[in-house]
């Protein structure tokens, strides 16, 4: 009887996880015929127009954005196709530590704590190629018409943690309250809704929101020094993937590409 | 917080599509969860009701930690010591299915192990007493006698069991399992509509919990017709 029930279960699991094959936070990408297997990189895809997830053209599911276009560049590089893992940001460093999978490339910025446990490349976008803003609802022009204006005792700020927007949020708004969120999603929503007054983000993951019709005004944010970009994370002591990224970076920096893919995907 | 509520992603049949899915994924979930941990909520429950202290009380201590500690830890937790590699199985991305799913299952098996050990005891005493002297084995007893009675009061609870299941399994997001939140999660990073997407969310899980529920009251009803008399 219990044998009987348990391959019922094991024969349901199968038609269930065939039914639901069409979606799941996989997503591979075949660059090549003629690349042999893959090699996988880890996201979290809620992060436009770095990386997030659209209908494809056959009606399923797809990550795009710059962080995507950069991966295809360093799978390219080595002779491989792309595998896009999507989960939590928490748990990107953990999979890329224990191996599961290759690279992360998330927005992620390093960090001497996070350097700790992973290596990093050199830094493909930098304070020149991405600006640091603080964004604010429409309706509120008036009220904050500076950065300063908002450094206020029952202000709420907004920041992704994690994210060195929480340190630009403590350094510039020292009085203010800082609502420090995982996800950037529900921070705008937030904002939308008044919720908050303000939330630090990067450039254009602002004026992405903004072109899609969402009701912000951003303030850029002056005297970011020492912003250290984002970067690739790979394995600690995986010297030879770390140098093919580092010089797939610095080719498309050289090209231009990035700031290309940063319009296109913004828009 | 506007009143105006915009449910247009409906009639996109990609966000239904994804919302759907995510449905059919939870309860796969779910419904796994539930029978494993049935299975599995045996041992716990029949070592807590053995008079052997070297059973009863790591049993104990396994309910009580389960059922004292939050559904995330224990997931954060398995995900952490379970290192299984990336490997996929129908597209789905075992390396975070699997965690999650022992976590669940675990998680449940300590809640059903109560279920049926509440349902074992609540059967009267004499029924032991008058099985035993008419010279059946204390095995015979607990298989012919007091379980089929036990299960009459097991199965309304284990219903209950079924709806949390359903509601617990949307922590799976973070870990990348695509079940309805996570869905949920990729349709709010790309429209404005997030108050009617909660909405249509809980309307989804009410759409699975609310039959359920009545369904196991009909099966209560059913079991119980032989007691009316």
């Amino acid at each position: 009887m219990k044998k009987l029930l348990l391959s019922l279960f094991v024969l349901g699991l199968i038609l269930g996880l065939a039914g639901c094959g069409s979606s799941s936070n996989v997503f591979d990408f075949i660059l090549d015929e003629s690349y042999d297997g893959f090699v996988t990189m880890a996201t979290s895809a809620d992060y436009a127009p770095y990386e997030w997830i659209v209908e494809g053209t056959d009606g399923k599911s797809t990550v795009v954005g710059v962080d995507i276009e950069i991966a295809k560049a360093i799978a390219h590089a080595l002779n491989k196709n792309l595998r896009v893992i999507h989960k939590g940001f928490d748990f990107l460093i953990e999979d890329v530590r224990s191996g599961k999978v290759d690279f992360i490339i998330a927005g992620l910025t390093p960090t001497p704590s996070r350097a700790e446990i992973i290596d990093f490349s050199q830094s493909y976008y930098t304070e020149e190629s991405v600006t640091q803003v603080v964004l604010i609802h429409q309706d509120n022009v008036n009220l904050y018409p500076t950065v300063e204006s908002l450094n206020q005792a029952g202000k709420r700020i907004g920041a992704q943690t994690g994210s060195i927007q929480v340190e630009f949020a403590q350094l510039f708004t020292p009085l203010a309250t800082h609502k420090v969120v995982a996800d950037i999603n529900e921070l705008m929503n937030n904002l939308t809704n008044k919720q908050i007054e303000a939330l630090f983000t990067e450039g254009p993951v602002a004026q992405t929101r903004i072109n899609a019709g969402a009701p912000f005004v951003q303030l850029v944010l002056d005297g970011v020094d020492h912003y250290q970009g984002n970067a690739v994370g790979v394995k600690k002591g995986n010297t030879a993937l770390l140098n093919t990224i580092n010089s797939v970076i610095d080719d498309l920096i050289a090209s231009g590409k990035i700031a290309e893919w940063l319009e296109l995907y913004s828009a | 917080m506007t009143l105006f509520l915009n449910f247009s992603f409906l009639n996109n049949p990609y966000s239904v599509s994804l919302l759907l899915q995510g449905l059919g994924m939870t309860l796969i979930l779910a419904l796994l969860a539930v029978c494993l941990g049935s299975i599995l909520a045996l041992i716990p429950a029949l070592m807590r009701l053995s008079p052997i202290k070297a059973l009863s009380i790591p049993a104990t201590a396994y309910v009580e930690i389960i059922r004292g500690t939050p559904m995330l830890v224990q997931v954060l937790l398995i995900y952490q010591l379970l290192n299984i590699p990336l490997f996929l199985i129908g597209g789905i991305d075992m390396g975070s299915f699997v965690p999650g799913l022992v976590a669940l299952v675990i998680n449940s098996s300590a809640y059903v192990s109560e279920i049926i050990r509440g349902g074992i005891l609540a059967v009267d005493r004499g029924q032991t007493e008058a099985s035993r002297s008419l010279g059946m084995t204390q095995r015979q007893t607990m298989q012919h006698i007091i379980l089929p009675q036990a299960i009459k009061n097991i199965f309304p609870a284990l219903g209950n069991e079924f709806v949390t299941i359903i509601k617990e399994t949307s922590i799976f997001m973070y870990l990348g399992v695509a079940e309805l939140m996570y869905q949920v999660g990729i349709l709010k990073a790309s429209s404005p509509a997030v108050t009617e997407l909660y909405i249509t969310a809980g309307i989804l899980y009410l759409i699975l919990t609310y039959p359920l529920s009545k369904l196991m009251n009909f099966i209560e009803r059913r079991l119980r017709h032989a007691d009316a008399k």
